[in-house]
Parts: C-alpha cells; structure tokens; sequence
C-alpha cells in the first residue's frame, strides 16, 4: 500500500522536518540537514539549501561537481532539469524570507511533484527561513558572548598586571579563536634592535596573504597585529573591526606597562639591556627557520667563573658593575648581527651564523670571548680577576628545535665546567650520553646511603715535629655494586647537587665521631676532621646535628674539626658565621680547607673564627725549593700564624716536602708519605701498633701503682707484639726479650682461644688490665720471676 | 580503514567473458566448508570478488583467512555472519555460503571502517572505493553490523560520497537471531561493529530491486518518543501499549512477548513515505519502560502499523523481481545476490522459503543465486533513503 495524496500528513512532516531543524547547532549543520532531509522526505536523489544568492548545501551529488549554476536558475514551483551524472530530473523549489532570502530545492527523476508537495515544501521553506534566522541570531550572540569572554580575560589580566608575555599571548590567541582558527602574530617594534621585530604569537613570516591593525603606544605606532587569511578573506567589516579591538588591547596592556622600555623588560634583561631567554629563543627560532646554505647557526653558552665569589665579597653593586662590563666586552667581539643574551645569574649566550667550517668559527669566537674575560676588571678602584667556561652547539637538520639546541650549548657548557674552566667545549652527542651516565648516577646515589654502599676512610694528620698523628681525615668513598669505588669527585658534586649531601653528610659526622670514640681509648688527644659542604652549613639543624654526632660518641666539641671550603663558607656568610659560632662554643675547630685556590682574602681569615689552615696539595707537589709554590707555602704558614691558626699541609708525597716544611715551621702534614687513607680496620691496627701516647701511659702507669705492684708492664697487641712500658722507660722492641718469662695468672683474656705458650721470664706476669677495646690486646702486670709460666700470645 | 581493490584492464573485454558462481557448505570445519563453497563457486576461474556469508557457528577468523588464501591475493574478499544463508533454491541454516564473480568488465574497489567514529564517517569512508573506479556501471555493496542502529546515517555517509549516480544495496550481518555480535571481515580481517564497502564496476548494467508485500492495518502515527533506537512514545502514548492495542494483542501480550504470533515478527512499523513505505523491524520490547526497540524512527516521524503475512511476502519477493526485471530490459542477468531481512524468513516457514528462493530463480533461471538473511537491508535505486526492514533486497548482476 502506498502513500496516497489523501494520506500525506503534511502537518505532521513539516514537524518532522521542524524537529529535526531545531536539533542543528548552528547555521552550517541546519544547511547539511536540510539539504538531507528534503531530499528524503520528498523521495528525491537531489537536495539543496541557498541562502542569500550563496549555494550553502547540497546533498546527492557525490564526488561530482556541483552544477550551481542549474541549481540557482530553479524558480521556486515545479521545473524539470537535466543534471549530468544523473539525468532527466524533475524540480521543485520553494523560497523564504525572513532575515534572510533562501530557496530549497529538491530535484528527482521518478515522478513529477504534486501539488501537496508543493505546499509541503513551501512550509518547509518557510520554517527553516526562520530557524536559520535563530540559528544566526544565536551563533552571533554565541560569537559575541565568545568575544566578549575572550576580551573580558585580556582585560582580566591586564588590571591583574600579568606578566607582558602573557597577555600579549593572550591577545594573539583571543584574537586567532574568533575569527576562526587564522593564525595570528603581534610584531612589536624593538627600539634598541629595529631591524628586528619581537614576535609574539604566530610565525607569519612565510604568510602569503595577511591583514593587520596598528598597534600603539601612548598613541604611537608601536607594532601590527596580524592575522593570516590564505586564500581566504575575512568575511567583512565585523572580523576587521574585531581584529581591531584585539590590537586596541594590545595597546591597551602595553600602555598599560607604562612604557616601550617597560614592554622590553618582558623581552630584555633589565640589568644589561641584552636579550633574555625569550627574546633569545625567538631569535633562535628565526635563525633556524632561515637557515641559508653555508650558513650554520651556533649557539655559545657561557658561564663566568667566580662571579658569585666577586658578588659576595665586593657587593651586589660591584656584581652587577661586573655583569654590565662582561655584556660589554662579549659584545664587542662579536659581529653585529649576533645576538647576545643574558639569561640571569652569570649566564649568557650568543647566537651567531657561521660559515663554512663551522665548528672551528665558533669554537674561535669562544675563545674570543674567553680571552677579553679573561683580562681584570676594575671594579671601585680594584681588579677583579674572573673567567669563562663555554659550550658550543651547532644546527644541525633544519628542523631542530631551539631549545635542544640551547639544551646542548648548556651540555657543552657543563662539560666544561667538570674538565677544567677557561675552556670552549663543543658538544658532542656522547656528551648527552655522558650526562645520562650522570643522571643514573645520581639516581643511584639516592639509595647508595641505605644499602651500605658508602663507607669512610681515614687519612691521619701528622705532627711535623713529633711525628706522632695529631687526628685523622674522614674521607667518604662509594662502592657500587657494580661499578667499584666511584671517586669522590665523580659523586661528591652530585650528592651537593641533588641535597643527598645533608643527608650523607649527617651520616659521616655520626661515624665518623662514632669511629674515633672507639679510638679514643687508644688515644684520647686525637681528633676526627670531617668536611662540610656550603648546602650542610645552610641546614638550620647542622649546629644540632653536629652536637648529636657527638653526644652519642661521648666526645667533647674539642675533639671534632670541621673542614670547610672557603668559596662554601661565603655562599651565605652571614648564615655560616651564625652556625659556626654556635659550633665553637662547644669547642669544635674549624679548618679552612684548599687554603690558596679560591679567593683567600685576609679579611676572611679575620672575620671567620677558623683554628685551623689547611694547604691545598697543588702547592705541596709543586714545591722545589724556590718556586713560586714554595713562596705561596711559606706566605700561607706565616700567614697562618700570624692568625694564630694551625697550618695543616696536604699531600705530603716525599721527604723533601717534608723537610721542606718542616722547615717552614709548618705545624701538620697529611699524605701518601704518611699513609694513604685507609677503611677503619686498617687505621685501627696502624694506631695500636703506635707507641703509646703519653697520656694513655700515665694512665695506666697510675693505675698500677694504686695497687701496690712494681710499675713494669707489658703491653701485648693483636699483632702478637708486645711492648714495654717501665717507670717512664719506652723500650724500643716490639716483643719481650727471649730471655724474659712470665708467668700469667690464668688464661689471658686477650686471646683466649689461642695455644698456650710458655715464655721464659725472669717475671710472673700477675695481672691483667683489659685494653681500649675488645681485641686491642691489653695490659700485663709483671711481678718477679717465679719460673715457667703459662702466657698467651698477644 | 582498510582497502583492498582489484582492478582489471578496461573495457576491450567482452561482456560473457563476466561470471559469478555460488557454492555452500555445512561441514563443521571452518576452512573445510570455507574450502568446499569457495571451490564450488570458483569451479577453477580466478575470482575478482568473493563474498562468504556464515553462520556465526564457525570460527570466523578461520573462514575469513580461508577464503582470502584461496581466492588469492588480488581478489577482494569480504563477508559476514548471518542469520541464514541463500544458495541457489536452497535456503540453509548454521551453513556457509560462496559468492564469487569474476572476469573482465567486473572492477572491485574495497573498504573497511568501524562504526565506532560515528556511523555517518564510516559510509563516508566505506564509499571511497567508488573513486578507483572508471567503469559506467557502479554499485556500492554495504555489509554492516546489524545490532548498532542509525542507519540512516551510514546511508546518509555512503550517499554524500556516491551521489544519485550510484545504487546502493548490502545487508546488515546477522548471528542465528541471538542478537549478541555479529562479525564482519574483509582481507583476513574480522571486526565487529563494523562495515564493509565493496565498490563495484562493470561494463553491463546492474539493478536493484526491493519488495516487502507488508500491509498497513493502522492509521498514521506521530512517533513522539524515540532515542533513534527505541520508540518510548507513539501518539503521546506508550509505545508498546498503543502498538499491542494497534494489533489486537491478546491480553497476555501486555505482560510478555512470549504471547504474540511469530514472537511478534507478524506486525511492525512503516516509515510513511512518497514512494511507498518503508519497513522498521520492531525487534524487541521493554516490558519495565513500556517501549519498542526499533531501529532508525527518529522522533517526529510518521509511522503506521504493518502486518506481514507469507502471501504478502511473496508478493513482496514478485515485487522485487518485477522491479529488477524492469529495470534491466533485455540484459541477461548472469547473478543475483539477495540480501532477505530474517523476519521474513519467519514469516515463511521452511516451505515458504523455498517457494520464495523459486520465484526469484524463475524470474532470473539463468543466474545464479546468492545471499543471506539479514538483521536489515539497504538498498537505494532512486531518491535518497536507503534503509529497509522486512524486505527482500536484490543486486542483479548481467
């Protein structure tokens, strides 16, 4: 059963049609529908929408073309057409006009159309006239709402004083948003650079076809905002208007911040007027993008060496005198279209376009560089002496990215900084390996603490004039698991880095006191020298931390000496004197470690409350007797003395350097001519084959004569030697004399799983006093000689 | 997306020079019975197309590998489940049916694309073989999940990209009426929720017919509630009630479907339409919300209740022949696939089927005859809809 014409229930399909209409979000989707569903509900192969003259939708054609033209040409009513991929097809055409004059058309080729349909269609007509006329109102308001959103932000944040950047970002975004995706660009007039406009925003540099508005300063033409239109253009005067608006904005936030030279801080640094990160990046970005045959871009990272050292000493105003002579003098030597940057701190860049053989140019112009830094500076009547260190980077492909570019300067940088300073390294790949190496270094340092992988060696201090060691050196050392003994350069920097040093760091104060507690009852005069990193002296608990190592040692202050670098000590002068002098109180030493390489300024040594100058092992290996290291060596002690400070010699190697400072009145010495540093077991037996300190001799000396005995005795060790001790006589043999016997009462508690042997003395050994500690071997009475005994081998 | 396209050299060819064959199967093993249909089809030519309807009893990914493996790899080879298959006379059930067709003047372009991006991407995407071919003839052939609905949308996709120049026709696949998953495949590839395009181009005409013989009992109808799945409300009403009372159910059809002839098959609803009405397959009913579940009635819709009956499906299958036969005058049809909605197959029984599968034999003797039951059917000659329930759709083939 069909369909009859009685049956069609237009009313009923037109609120089909309506229904499905009023679903449409906006004005194209209304167009797609409506061109389905005419073409549907008329049984057609053909449907299209056109409004206003403009064919806005079409539906049955495929991948054909579109025969506009035909489609345009059908009057409203009935009409048949020839349609090339499809035939011979009857047409029927319906018109509205609300706001706007449209037409639907539908065209198939079974059947002519009745009159009901063309009722139907024209209800139809008339309907979707009016839903396309809310659906334009209501996609306008929509935009409005839209712009008015994307304009309240802008005006948000320029009343919050956003940062420039940002709103200037803002402006290009809101701006690109409404008026449909177009790319968008603010370029910014840069008084200092004309050539060169700031961008901000999209790269339109490549654009074919673009529209712009003036943006102004305080009513002068400071730059345009662009907007991309391609092949396309802007729909009318309401997207110029808008585009407008944007660039008012913009005008608006600049003005805002006050002035152009207010609009360069967000782009320059304001200590040097140089380009900072951003501008730099920008640069770089350009470089990169018009990168020309033969012509490479390169990026120099520098880093100054002992700026902060100048910083702190001379004063922020000297620093910041520095930073503007160093901005002068790079930018001296470089060609004018380079671009030199300051990122902060004492870090600066250069971007430069080399030619041919490019790593050699660049490498050159670092040199360059490093060479007029390299000369003093004079800085309120004195010179300040710094250097450079400087990584390379070149482009490679011509699609890299800037930031990686940067990224490997820096790496180069770094590189450099742990060879040696004063140095222009390029990067290499390897080095970003390197750097990973590094990094799974430093993750594998995190838990190096928890599985006892760190361990202390010890290095004794020796009195030059005695020769009998005055203390001992904590040294940290690292086994890996896998790796073996790291050296302490490789992972001491790392730890300072990360922080794991205070952790670390507290862990060595506690062995280290712990460790020489145990030694104590060998010898109590010693002392332990543990060293202190600047991040440690920042802990605001160090000072606690230190009297807690300590306490559960059951030492005394004096026994422990802290060694600090001085480059250390002045990162926060005024935070280490407060801590420091909390620690002297209790009678901890303070030793100003590396003396003589780094900036050892005499009011240092004033204002510091050091004991104690340590000579740094450059100047002790270099020394021949009339070099300048002796000279250094000699100014040092003399210096150190006048003080009233202890001078302590790194890295005595020979006799000769012995002498030599011996000579110089030197007070203590450490190194290889002494002993190397070695783990605790192997300084323990070392100490206890010592002779006996003097204190630990009247010691033991009095507590025999309390009880009445003769006062001969003998010391036995672990080592199977024994040692004599008699009425302030130190016999010089490490065993008993063959003919002496002793008789113990008992077994001996030193060893008492070992043999019994019979010695031949003319003694009775009748007591024993147990030693430090368990092992140590102990003390043996002798009282005359009673005949063979049972003794045990010490 | 997929593609898959097999191109022969252009028209020098003569037309009898063009073949399809058909071959089943009801061995249980999957490559067995792809094996056997594939060689009856084929009967030792090299195909261009070969389709493989099957019960969805048979492990799927085997049969798609299968008949890939043994067509070759410059065929295209696709297909999908059932819920019946159609070879020759024989109407069969848990089997597995072989279409192929081959030969110079056949062009065949193919595409796959799921459903989940949206169904009208998907006919979009599906369509796209049509611009590979260069033949005066086209058709673009659907296989489509059966169980996911908006059809019209993918019809709308196909349509946007094929325009009124090219027929569409296909069948959505079907899984022995569990109403669980269906599977489609193409190139050794099984998806589900999915749609196959197959474009194909030949120098010799090719028609489309439809017939369904279903008989409106009710006036027309405003659907006033409908997701594009389920109907909730007719007339401001109910939906299930107002078509129970539109039926004359019998009291106990209120509580349950289990008391309505055929499981309910016998009635369903017809889009009201120029050219006649167009079948919606009520499927299902939600007892707790009183709703239809009936694919593609959008809400606003003019509907009326339809009733089917085995004469009138046979009147429907007449029709469809009729249309075809019409359509291609003095060409000698050389293959007929039909794409037959399974609740006609229940309205039939077995000996009605068989009667129907005869008429379209007789109408087209020297053709062979291929095809399965489907959850659905497409089919667009003219105007721009293209989705059918309850009819029985043919491409013919001369």
């Amino acid at each position: 059963m069909t369909l009859a014409a009685q049956d069609v229930q237009s009313p009923h399909r037109l609120v089909e049609f309506l229904t499905a209409i009023s679903r449409c979000e906006n004005v194209a989707e209304a167009a797609r529908t409506g061109a389905e569903l005419i073409a549907e509900e008329f049984d057609a192969e053909i449907g299209a929408v056109i409004v206003n003259d403009r064919l806005m939708s079409t539906f049955g054609f495929g991948q054909q073309s579109v025969p506009e033209a035909m489609l345009k040409a059908a009057l409203p009513g009935t009409d048949e057409a020839i349609f090339e991929t499809i035939g011979s097809c009857h047409t029927l055409a319906a018109e509205w006009h609300a706001g706007a004059t449209g037409r639907l058309v539908v065209a198939r080729c079974h059947g002519a159309f009745g009159y009901t349909e063309r009722h139907l269609l024209l209800g139809m007509a008339g309907a979707f006239g009016l839903a396309l006329d809310m659906l334009a109102v209501l996609e306008r308001q929509r935009r409005e709402q839209q712009v008015l959103e994307v304009l309240l932000d802008i005006q948000r944040a320029i009343s919050h004083r956003a940062p420039l950047p940002d709103i200037l970002e803002a402006v290009t975004q809101g701006a690109s948003q409404v008026l449909g995706g177009h790319p968008v660009s603010l370029l910014l007039d840069d008084a200092q650079d004309p050539g060169r406009p700031i961008v901000s925003g999209a790269d339109l540099s490549g654009a074919a076809e673009t529209v712009s508005a003036v943006v102004h300063i305080h009513g002068v033409p400071a730059g345009t905002l662009l907007v991309e239109i391609g092949g396309e253009t802007l729909s009318g005067q309401e997207e110029l208007a808008l585009l407008r608006t944007f660039a008012e904005h913009a005008s608006l936030a600049l003005a805002d911040a006050r002035s152009l030279e207010e609009m360069q801080k967000a782009f320059r640094d304001p200590l040097t007027g140089l380009p900072n990160r951003r501008l730099f990046l920008d640069r770089l970005n350009q470089a990169l993008r018009q990168q020309a045959p033969g012509h490479t871009p390169a990026v120099l990272f520098i880093d100054l060496d002992r700026f902060k050292a100048i910083n702190d000493t001379m004063g922020h105003d000297a620093g910041d005198e520095l930073l503007c002579a160093v901005a002068e003098r790079i930018g001296k030597v470089m060609r004018p279209d380079a671009t030199v940057a300051r990122f902060g701190g004492d870090e600066f860049a250069v971007l430069v376009n080399v030619d041919d053989a490019p790593l050699e140019t660049a490498a050159r112009i670092g040199e360059r560089i490093i060479e007029v830094l390299r000369q003093p500076f004079g800085l309120g009547g004195q010179l300040a002496y710094i250097g450079a260190t400087v990584g390379v980077a070149h482009a490679g492909a011509s699609d890299q990215q800037a930031d990686v570019l940067l990224r490997h300067a820096d790496i180069a940088m770094y590189r450099g900084k742990a060879v040696g300073r004063n140095v222009v390294i390029t990067y290499q790949p390897a080095m970003g390996e390197a750097l990973l190496e590094r990094q799974l270094l430093q993750t594998h340092l995190q838990s190096a603490l928890g599985g006892g992988e760190l361990t202390l060696h010890y290095q004794p201090i020796v009195d030059l004039r005695s020769g009998r060691p005055k203390g001992l050196e904590a040294l940290l050392r690292w086994r890996h698991p896998c790796r073996g003994m790291v050296p302490p350069c490789d992972f001491i920097p790392l730890a300072e880095e990360t922080g794991a040093i205070v952790e670390i760091g507290r862990w060595v104060l506690d062995q280290a006191c712990r460790q020489l507690g145990e030694w104590h009852r060998l010898d109590p005069s010693l002392t332990v020298s543990v060293n202190v990193s600047a991040r440690q002296l920042r802990q605001p608990s160090f000072a606690d931390d230190v009297q807690a190592a300590l306490d559960q040692a059951g030492l005394e202050g004096r026994a422990l000496t802290l060694e600090i670098t001085e480059s250390a000590l002045l990162e926060d002068l005024e935070l280490a004197l407060g801590t420091l002098q909390a620690l002297k109180a209790v009678g901890i030493a303070l030793a100003l470690d590396d003396f003589g390489t780094g900036y050892s300024a005499l009011s240092h040594l004033r204002v510091l409350p050091v004991d104690e100058l340590k000579i740094d092992r450059s100047f002790i290996s270099t020394m021949e007797g009339e070099s300048d290291s002796d000279r250094l060596a000699a100014m040092i002690v003399s210096l150190g003395h006048a003080c009233r400070l202890r001078v302590v010699a790194e890295g005595i190697e020979d006799s000769l350097q012995l002498a030599a400072l011996k000579e110089l009145g030197c007070d203590y010495g450490q190194g290889y001519l002494f002993r190397r540093p070695q783990d605790a077991q192997a300084i323990g037996d070392y100490l206890a084959g010592l002779p006996f300190a003097p204190e630990v001799r009247n010691r033991a000396r009095s507590r025999l004569a309390s009880q009445g005995t003769p006062a001969r005795m003998v010391r036995t060790s672990t080592r199977n030697c024994c040692q004599e001790a008699c009425h302030g006589t130190q016999r010089p043999s490490c065993f008993l004399p063959p003919h002496h016997k002793f008789i113990c009462q008992g077994r001996p508690r030193w060893q008492p799983e070992a043999e019994p042997q019979v010695f031949h003395a003319t003694w009775r050994a009748d007591g024993y006093l147990p030693g430090p500690w368990p092992g140590a071997g102990g003390w043996i009475r002798i009282g005359t000689a009673a005949g063979p005994g049972v003794g045990g081998r010490g | 997306m997929q593609t898959k396209s097999a191109a022969s050299s252009l028209p020098s060819a003569t037309p009898e020079t063009r073949w399809m064959g058909v071959g089943h199967s009801a061995l249980s093993g999957s490559a067995e019975a792809t094996s056997e249909a594939i060689h009856q089809a084929l009967s030792g030519r090299t195909p261009r197309l070969v389709l493989v309807f099957c019960s969805p009893a048979y492990d799927v990914p085997t049969v798609a590998a299968t008949a890939q493996a043994m067509a070759g790899d410059e065929a295209v080879v696709a297909g999908c489940t059932t819920a019946g298959e159609i070879c020759g006379q024989l109407a069969l059930s848990q089997a597995l049916v072989a279409v192929a067709l081959g030969g110079e003047g056949f062009t065949v372009s193919s595409r796959v694309a799921s459903l989940e991006a949206g169904p009208r991407e998907a006919g979009r995407q599906v369509a796209q073989g049509l611009l590979e071919l260069e033949r005066p003839h086209k058709v673009l052939m659907l296989l489509s999940d059966g169980l996911i609905g908006l059809r019209s949308e993918l019809i709308r996709g196909a349509y946007g990209v094929a325009g009124a120049a090219v027929p569409l026709v296909g069948g959505c696949a079907g899984d022995d009426l569990l109403l669980v998953k269906t599977f489609q495949f193409h190139a050794g590839e099984v998806i589900s929720e999915g749609v196959v395009g197959i474009a194909l181009g030949s120098i010799a005409p090719m028609a489309i017919g439809t017939g369904h013989g279903w008989q409106r009992i009710s006036e027309p109808v405003v659907v006033t509630g409908s997701d594009g799945r389920w109907i909730h409300r007719l007339n401001d009403e109910p939906a299930l009630d107002y078509f129970l009372h539109a039926v004359r159910a019998p009291a106990e059809a209120y509580k349950s479907g289990e008391a309505l002839p055929y499981g309910g098959l016998e009635y369903m609803l017809g889009l009201l339409r120029p050219g006649g009405e167009e079948i919606r397959a009520t499927v299902g009913a939600d007892y707790a919300t009183r709703s239809l579940l009936c694919s593609d009635v959008p809400e606003g819709t003019l509907v009326a209740i339809m009733q089917g009956s085995a004469e009138g499906t046979l009147n429907g299958t007449h029709e469809a022949c009729q249309l075809v036969s019409q359509a291609l005058g003095e060409h000698e049809p050389l293959g007929v696939i039909a794409f037959d909605c399974v609740a006609r197959l229940v309205m039939l029984g077995q000996a009605g089927l068989m009667e129907e599968l005869k008429i379209v034999t007789d109408a087209f003797p020297q053709a062979a005859l291929g095809g399965f039951y489907t959850y659905g059917e497409f089919a667009r000659a003219r105007g721009s809809r293209g989705i059918h329930n309850a009819t029985l759709a043919l491409l013919v083939l001369t």
